[in-house]
């Protein structure tokens, strides 16, 4: 959809309720860039195209609304359904994000809060300190009774995973 | 022999260096190596990168917000956007139908949208559509909706009859019973949304009258109704954009520039150019109200170009205008006609005239504030002709007005005289002030030192007349 010429807001909205190679570009995206099983990306996409259709007014490129509005929608999805109350949860109360960045902001803390969940949980509780309740990462790793050596193997590892999903 | 080098930084050391947590022995080393192994300084770029995006998600996670100095309070309906209530599609149950029918009633809803918009001319015609509609229908709902959208966008023309119309439109809303989730028509455009739209507009109207607490109250009823209609992006940050507004008008720049960078966020996201340099001037009003103008320069420029892209020639001179105000405050005149002569250029004589009024009467007011008086008043007689030339009466008699006072506070009476007495000859032919308001401009203006304050007061008093009776000056 991206590379085609601009449309109108009927023809986009059209192609994005009822064109299946159209409707089978952006369920594979949600499906393989956020994990979103069909049922579900098939809703978000109704959802965008009904967005579309109610905010014809605003909107001056259909096509490029389109994308950018099912992709926040699929945030939204993931920090709604799958991530919130699971990062942190035991160190701290989870609040909901602000609906306010931008999506590429949004895939990033998305993914990073995802990767958050697959590494160990002592490197989790160690950042949980340091970011949460600001207490130093030295003298924390020491509370926790692991020796630098000890613990830097897995701490190590668990940062590059970190840093990795970012990039 | 082979230079020494220490060993590779790890991860953990690198997020140490990053959070300050060396002690002097570990962060010379650190620092030393840094400086000569690029492996090593990448990734140290990464670990910066992440450092950033942890403490972020710490942010949400400590739900810490008023600790922030840059966030709305804790009671502030607007702190953070209202939760999202999901409305279950109609999966499964006639999923391709439904898209066919809401496509159907956009495109047909179209024509009666612009009929709504029409009727907001004549009260009882607006009320006898609105009577009519059935909202059962999905082309109803639709057209309801663009009118309400449509209206908001053309607001400059008559804020009050667009208030009468949002007033209209709540009414029908109001005799109109609940629908169950699940019919179409609320799948389609649900009845929280329009009853959203309306407020949202009801409070745009509100702004422009001067009505803020009655607007605060409609943006509230907005931001909630749309959450619960579902929760679009693009309708929440609207109600942000306007209650961003509202907030700068009085005199909560600080709270009206988190709203309005909110809003900016979600327009530039979902590539919505025009109202992305809509809210960019939202965001440059509350940093001018802040008293930050060379950020509120910076900002204005940024939507400038944009309005002229999509020939928004309202927008592009309100935008130009406020540029010029906010470099007269920082007393960069000549930068401020500068920019005015790049917009001269720019708009054409034939097609842009009433625009081109605005423009010269923009100029005329930084100058005058600057002191430049006697520019200011060769700026308003371009401006009083070209208004008068577009049938714009009240902007001419007040450009015309504006002028006589420019010309004697520079000192030349006589002109001011002179102008004066063509003032009233044009008042006198529209009827649109009371002769006794012209005499008590002349007798502040007799002897050799007129009361300019006196002056200045009854031009005010007078623009307000001529916008009550021949429509609105600009501002």
């Amino acid at each position: 959809m991206e590379t085609d010429a601009p449309r109108t807001t009927r023809e986009v909205a059209e192609a994005v309720l009822l064109d299946p190679q159209q409707r089978n570009k952006l369920l594979l995206y949600a499906g393989s860039r956020f994990g979103i099983g069909n049922e579900d990306a098939q809703d978000l996409l109704q959802d965008t195209a009904l967005g579309l259709l109610r905010q014809r007014t605003y909107v001056e490129s259909p096509t490029g609304y389109v994308f950018a509005a099912f992709r926040v929608r699929c945030c939204r999805f993931v920090e709604a359904h799958r991530v919130r109350g699971e990062v942190f949860a035991e160190e701290a109360g989870l609040s909901e994000t602000p609906h306010s960045a931008g999506p590429e902001k949004m895939e990033r803390q998305v993914a990073l809060r995802q990767a958050l969940e697959e590494i160990s949980l002592s490197c989790r509780r160690l950042l949980a300190a340091y970011y949460i309740e600001g207490r130093s990462l030295r003298e924390t790793a020491e509370a926790m009774t692991l020796a630098y050596s000890g613990v830097s193997r897995t701490i190590n590892r668990c940062l590059r995973r970190l840093r990795e999903c970012l990039n | 022999m082979p230079e020494l080098r220490s060993p590779h930084l790890d991860d953990f050391t690198l997020l140490r260096h990053v959070a300050g947590d060396l002690n002097d022995f570990e962060r010379k080393v650190a620092s030393r190596h840094l400086e000569t192994c690029a492996a090593c300084a990448a990734v140290l770029r990464q670990i910066e990168q992440l450092d950033e995006e942890m403490k972020l998600l710490a942010r949400d996670a400590r739900g810490d917000w008023e600790s922030e100095p840059g966030d709305l309070p804790a009671d502030d309906p607007f702190r953070r956007r209202p939760e999202v209530t999901n409305r279950r599609p109609a999966r499964g149950t006639g999923g391709q139908n439904l898209a066919a029918l809401a496509l159907a009633a956009s495109e047909k809803a179209g024509a009666l949208g612009k009929q709504i918009l029409d009727a907001t001319r004549d009260r009882r015609r607006l009320v006898a559509i609105l009577a009519s509609l059935s909202l059962s229908d999905h082309a109803n709902r639709f057209a309801l909706l663009y009118a309400l959208q449509e209206a908001g966008r053309q607001i400059a023309e008559s804020p009050v009859r667009t208030l009468l119309f949002a007033e209209e439109a709540l009414a029908r809303l109001r005799e109109e019973p609940a629908a169950p989730d699940a019919t179409h028509a609320e799948i389609v455009v649900p009845r929280m949304t329009l009853l959203g739209q309306v407020h949202l507009l009801a409070g745009q109207a509100c702004n422009w009258t001067g009505g803020f607490e009655k607007a605060q109250s409609h943006f509230q009823l907005a931001y909630r109704s749309f959450a619960r209609g579902g929760g679009d992006e693009v309708s929440l940050a609207l109600v942000e954009h306007l209650e961003s507004q509202r907030r700068s008008f009085t005199g909560k720049g600080h709270e009206g520039l988190l709203l309005a960078r909110r809003a900016v966020a979600t327009f530039e996201a979902l590539s919505l150019e025009d109202l992305y340099a809509r809210a960019k001037v939202a965001e440059g009003n509350a940093l001018f109200q802040l008293g930050r103008q060379e950020e509120a320069v910076a900002v204005y420029r940024v939507a400038l170009p944009v309005f002229e892209r999509q020939g928004l020639w309202s927008n592009y001179v309100g935008a130009l205008n406020n540029i010029g105000a906010s470099l007269q405050k920082l007393g960069r005149l000549d930068e401020a006609r500068r920019e005015y002569a790049r917009a001269l250029k720019r708009l054409s004589r034939e097609r842009h005239r009433s625009f081109l009024a605005f423009v010269r009467h923009g100029l005329a007011d930084v100058l005058f504030s600057a002191g430049h008086y006697r520019e200011a008043a060769l700026s308003l007689a371009q401006a009083t002709r070209l208004y008068a030339d577009c049938g714009l009466f009240a902007g001419s008699l007040a450009a015309s007005l504006f002028e006589v006072e420019s010309w004697a506070r520079s000192g030349d009476l006589v002109r001011a005289r002179h102008r004066l007495e063509i003032f009233r000859g044009q008042v006198a032919r529209h009827g649109a002030l009371d002769p006794s308001v012209a005499r008590q401009i002349e007798d502040a203006l007799s002897g050799n030192h007129p009361d300019f304050e006196k002056i200045t007061d009854l031009r005010q008093h007078a623009k307000g007349i001529l916008n009550e009776r021949l429509g609105a000056t600009p501002a």
